[in-house]
């Protein structure tokens, strides 16, 4: 067996130790289906505050390139982790603005404006919109 | 060209080696990382190749393999079923991982 706290290589395995504290079950989970279709997986959690996954990867791998992978699936946890953070974070952000977005869409639904009303002018022939242009220029 | 100047730009992509089981086998499976509707759910995916049994405890979900009816190895059912299940888990939402 070699170790490299957290990451550790034994039989064909790499084991990566978390502490759960600092890597919520989201982040595990996210980490876990990242890596699913490259090893089967294994977590293990002894009520000790550290989750171990153990990964298998599908296709041989030496010890170094087992080592690396561990690697691989640490930074994913990390990475899982701070996307859990970042959108605890902002939960209330993106509600306000979606709650702005649906409101205003209820707004327009409630006082719809009708195709004939053209409160932009869109619907006036070129003629008729430029008619007085036209005059004066020929005038001149 | 050699062999070894080719072999380069192959990647090698042969499989792991199995490892051997001994049935029944258990696994034990932490509840806050399983759920065990995704754990049931896996034992009725796997229900064709692999007799399985569970039991739920304080804070661990025991996964007993009994029989395991598939030209594979054994070993590499109950890791595509641990695979099933972790999968299942994680996609659940969170009210129904208990």
């Amino acid at each position: 067996m070699r170790v490299r706290w957290p990451v550790a290589v034994e039989e064909g395995a790499v084991v990566v130790e978390a502490a759960e504290a600092v890597y919520p079950i989201a982040a595990v989970h996210g980490a876990a289906v990242v890596f699913l279709d490259r090893a089967w997986l294994r977590v293990h959690s002894d009520g000790d505050g550290r989750a171990r996954i153990v990964a298998r990867p599908k296709r041989a791998m030496t010890d170094d390139e087992l080592a690396a992978f561990g690697g691989e699936l640490l930074n994913e946890l990390l990475h899982q982790a701070l996307r859990v953070d970042v959108g605890a974070r902002t939960e209330k952000l993106r509600e306000l603005v979606i709650g702005k977005a649906v409101l205003s869409a209820e707004a327009a639904v409630e006082a719809p404006v009708a195709f004939a009303d053209d409160p932009l002018g869109i619907a006036k022939p070129w003629e008729e919109r430029f008619q007085d242009d036209k005059v004066q220029d020929e005038k001149k | 060209m050699s062999d070894d100047l080719f072999a380069l730009g192959k990647r090698k992509t042969e499989p792991a080696p199995s490892r051997a089981i001994a049935l029944p086998y258990t696994v034990q499976l932490p509840t806050r990382y399983y759920g065990r509707l995704a754990v049931a759910d896996a034992v009725h995916a796997f229900a064709e190749v692999a007799t399985v049994e569970i039991a739920v405890s304080q804070g661990t979900i025991a996964v007993t393999f009994k029989a395991i009816d598939a030209a594979e190895s054994p070993a590499l059912v109950v890791d595509e079923f641990l695979n099933h299940a972790l999968y299942g888990s994680a996609t659940a939402p969170p009210e129904a991982r208990s």
